[in-house]
């Protein structure tokens, strides 16, 4: 049976080695995380529907997405677990969902965090971007609504911001299904450098 | 008249600018750190450049490509810089 | 490899470098930004640290006190202040600006919705069509007269009664399910003939409007409103989404940045602001009489403003500033509306659908064990005192179970002719006030803690029914029927 099925997974093939519980543990520690950081308003939502084919309500203004919503986001024979935090401006916690989303950075450790900001307002989420990459966590920033950027007349040089930082800069514009599939490929390639 | 013509530097709360006005935030005078991380996120900030849009009922500023409404306590803490 | 681009001042850096090596506990956060935070005064972070580096705790205070003696600038400034200057040096280098772009329409449109002269106006136009016209009129009355009469009352209930009364001949048990208080003929209906449409109607227009990005601009245009009964223009989304479901909106509450906010704007939300279900069955009840609708609308807000100003009067706290994002308005995409609007619904309709049967359930105990009876027997003259006939007593209690169940049991008395325009304005005023549902108070419990939400009730259920009885005195002192 297990020979005809190409597709079992790691995981599968180490639960046949061990008992049921071992196994429960391994899975626990082997699944890989991603958290979406960012403001409210930037389009994380998006993404993360499109990374997890979730059903999460899409908000534009704060106070909506209050709770964290959690998905699964599977790619060959790997699946990672997303997490979609609520908003955050700053490493330092003013609101309760500032405090929530960085105690599920302080207690989940994610292995790659995704920093998703509107592209217009780059000049005040960058900051973030620095932070996070200062606290040690392995980021990808995307710049969201670039559609948006461009028709007030920014231009951002990505390849020069990426060798800057060091982290891939990505373009995008989830709203509009833009951008969804470079994020895709670029996790996929981050998290298999994950320690 | 001539004086008047001479570039004047006055730091002044926020409060009194009229719409239309621009200039450059020199700090925020408030002892709550709370208020003042917020408001560093939504980018007001020493050294940024605003333009007041509307001074009633609340205050519209534009900071960069973003407008952000302000109520009139916070604005007068919010010492800016106006040139001429 | 990652760079990290963050370098404070050299004292600072100093002070990190000492701070780091004093840190030894493995922490989400490199040791660096550990350092960082401490600095910045985070509280949690220096609980955090006293966990895994308790030994080192008094140490690292000391260290950082004494540096904080030494500098003038307060350091949560400085390093602030470097990670933004460092955000915009790298910006200068990565990013252009073409300052003629960008549509001058929308700068127009931007400006009237913010203007007070024009867009106060607007406001009220955005009020009136989406929610009084759309929601009111088309979705309470349109909506739900033809759902049902023409579906209900026509179609499915006779049919339902007739088979489940043949089915089943012991009629204390088939009214469990049908006839006048059946889960089918009185739950579902209700559910499905009044709450359905008036909630989907207001859920939808109030998604089209969250996703144009003009609930910020109601907030700015509020604010001082808002200020007089101690919230602010934030309050403005919880207060909105309550005439939706006050029970969402308690959960969302959550987002005010003060105690005394989240407290004031959940009391608000019990007493004085209906939910879309009860709205619209108010709203169908009283629309043949605009006068009695103005005498409830203007009783409502004076409440809400009273009651709001008093209680910022008497809870204490900080009060909060207002600032808010103002984002471009932007076209809403109709499939994210969609979206939102259905995700909301299928939420209010898993809280609220089994409390309609189980409204049914306990109505149908507490009329075959009679306690129902006796309960209707002790609201009776508390109904006479302000002015109402025996059978309101019913609703009131309906009114426990849902709000707006109390509210569509008026609807029916209204429709058949048992009320005049005075008591159906004063019956609507004191079930508006009346208890939250118990969707809600449960709601209350869990985001405000048990003492506060009964505290409000304790408050709420008297002076609903004083409320009741001075609106009535009023009204007859005056004279005043409203048809």
């Amino acid at each position: 049976m297990e020979c005809c099925n190409q597709k079992v997974s790691m995981i599968s093939r180490i639960r046949n080695l061990t008992n049921r519980k071992d196994a429960h543990k391994v899975e626990q520690n082997a699944q890989k995380k991603i958290a979406l950081i960012g403001n409210p308003n930037v389009g994380k939502s998006v993404i993360f529907n499109s990374l997890t084919g979730a059903y999460v309500t899409v908000s534009n203004y704060p106070g909506t997405t209050v709770e964290v919503s959690r998905g699964r986001y599977t790619y060959g024979n790997s699946k990672l677990e997303v997490i979609d935090t609520p908003g955050m401006y700053s490493m330092i916690p003013i609101t309760e969902e500032e405090r929530v989303t960085r105690n599920l950075l302080i207690n989940e450790r994610p292995d790659l965090v995704l920093h998703i900001i509107d592209a217009k307002n780059i000049n005040r989420m960058l900051p973030l971007t620095l932070q996070l990459i200062e606290a040690g966590f392995q980021v990808v920033l995307v710049l969201n609504i670039m559609d948006e950027a461009k028709a007030l007349g920014i231009e951002i040089n990505c390849r020069e911001l990426q060798k800057i930082l060091g982290i891939p800069v990505l373009e995008a514009s989830a709203a509009l299904n833009k951008g969804l599939n470079e994020i895709r490929k670029t996790i996929e390639e981050q998290i298999k450098d994950a320690a | 008249m001539e004086q008047k013509s001479k570039n004047i530097s006055v730091n002044i709360p926020l409060t009194m600018l009229k719409a239309g006005q621009e200039a450059k935030i020199v700090t925020v005078k408030t002892e709550d750190n709370q208020k003042l991380r917020k408001l560093a996120a939504f980018g007001i900030f020493p050294g940024t450049e605003i333009q007041v849009i509307q001074c009633y009922p609340s205050i519209v500023i534009q900071a960069g490509f973003t407008q952000i409404a302000l109520d009139s306590e916070i604005a007068s803490e919010i010492i800016v810089n106006l040139n001429n | 490899m990652q760079h990290n681009t963050l370098n404070y001042d050299k004292d600072i850096e100093n002070l990190i470098f000492r701070l780091v090596s004093h840190l030894n506990s493995d922490y989400a956060f490199s040791k660096r930004s550990v350092a960082t935070m401490l600095l910045q005064e985070d509280e949690e972070i220096w609980e955090l640290v006293k966990q895994n580096d308790g030994s080192n705790y008094n140490e690292i205070r000391a260290m950082i006190n004494e540096f904080k003696k030494n500098t003038s600038e307060s350091v949560l400034y400085q390093i602030s202040r470097t990670q933004q200057e460092e955000s915009k040096k790298i910006l200068q280098k990565v990013m252009t600006v073409d300052k003629n772009s960008g549509s001058k329409l929308a700068k127009i449109v931007n400006k009237l919705t913010i203007n007070p002269i024009t867009g106060i106006p607007l406001l009220l136009l955005v009020l009136y069509y989406g929610f009084y016209q759309f929601v009111g009129v088309f979705g309470a009355g349109t909506m739900v007269d033809f759902i049902e009469t023409n579906i209900f009352d026509e179609m499915i209930n006779p049919y339902i009664n007739q088979f489940v009364n043949g089915l089943i001949p012991w009629k204390v048990v088939s009214d469990l399910f049908v006839n006048d208080y059946g889960i089918i003929t009185l739950g579902i209906k209700y559910a499905i003939a009044i709450v359905l449409p008036v909630v989907g109607c207001f859920f939808l227009m109030f998604s089209i409007i969250e996703d144009s990005g003009y609930l910020p601009r109601i907030s700015m245009l509020m604010d001082r409103v808002f200020k007089k009964i101690g919230l602010n223009g934030r309050a403005v989304i919880p207060m909105t989404l309550g005439f939706g479901c006050d029970t969402m909106a308690t959960m969302v509450s959550r987002t005010l940045e003060t105690k005394r906010e989240r407290v004031i704007s959940t009391f608000l939300l019990a007493l004085a602001i209906p939910c879309s279900a009860q709205l619209g069955v108010i709203l169908a009840l009283l629309s043949g009489k605009p006068m009695a609708m103005a005498v409830w609308l203007v009783f409502m807000v004076l409440i809400f403003m009273l009651i709001g100003y008093l209680t910022s009067k008497v809870i204490p706290g900080e009060k909060a500033g207002f600032y808010m994002e103002l984002p471009p308005l932007r076209m809403p995409k109709l499939s994210n509306v969609l979206k939102k609007t259905y995700v909301r619904m299928y939420w209010y309709f898993k809280e609220v659908l089994p409390l309609f049967i189980l409204a049914s359930v306990l109505i149908w105990v507490g009329n075959i064990t009679g306690l129902f009876e006796v309960l209707v027997r002790y609201t009776v003259p508390v109904v006479n005192m302000i002015g109402l006939p025996d059978k309101t007593a019913e609703i009131f209690l309906f009114g426990f179970f849902r709000r707006d169940f109390g509210a569509a049991g008026l609807f029916d008395m209204q429709s058949s002719g048992v009320l005049n325009g005075r008591q159906l304005v004063v019956a609507a005023a004191t079930l508006t006030l009346f208890v939250p549902c118990v969707a809600q108070f449960t709601m209350m419990i869990k985001e405000r803690g048990w003492k506060t939400a009964l505290a409000m009730c304790a408050f709420i259920f008297p002076f609903a029914f004083a409320a009741g009885y001075l609106l009535n005195k009023v009204l007859v002192l005056w004279g005043i029927n409203l048809g």
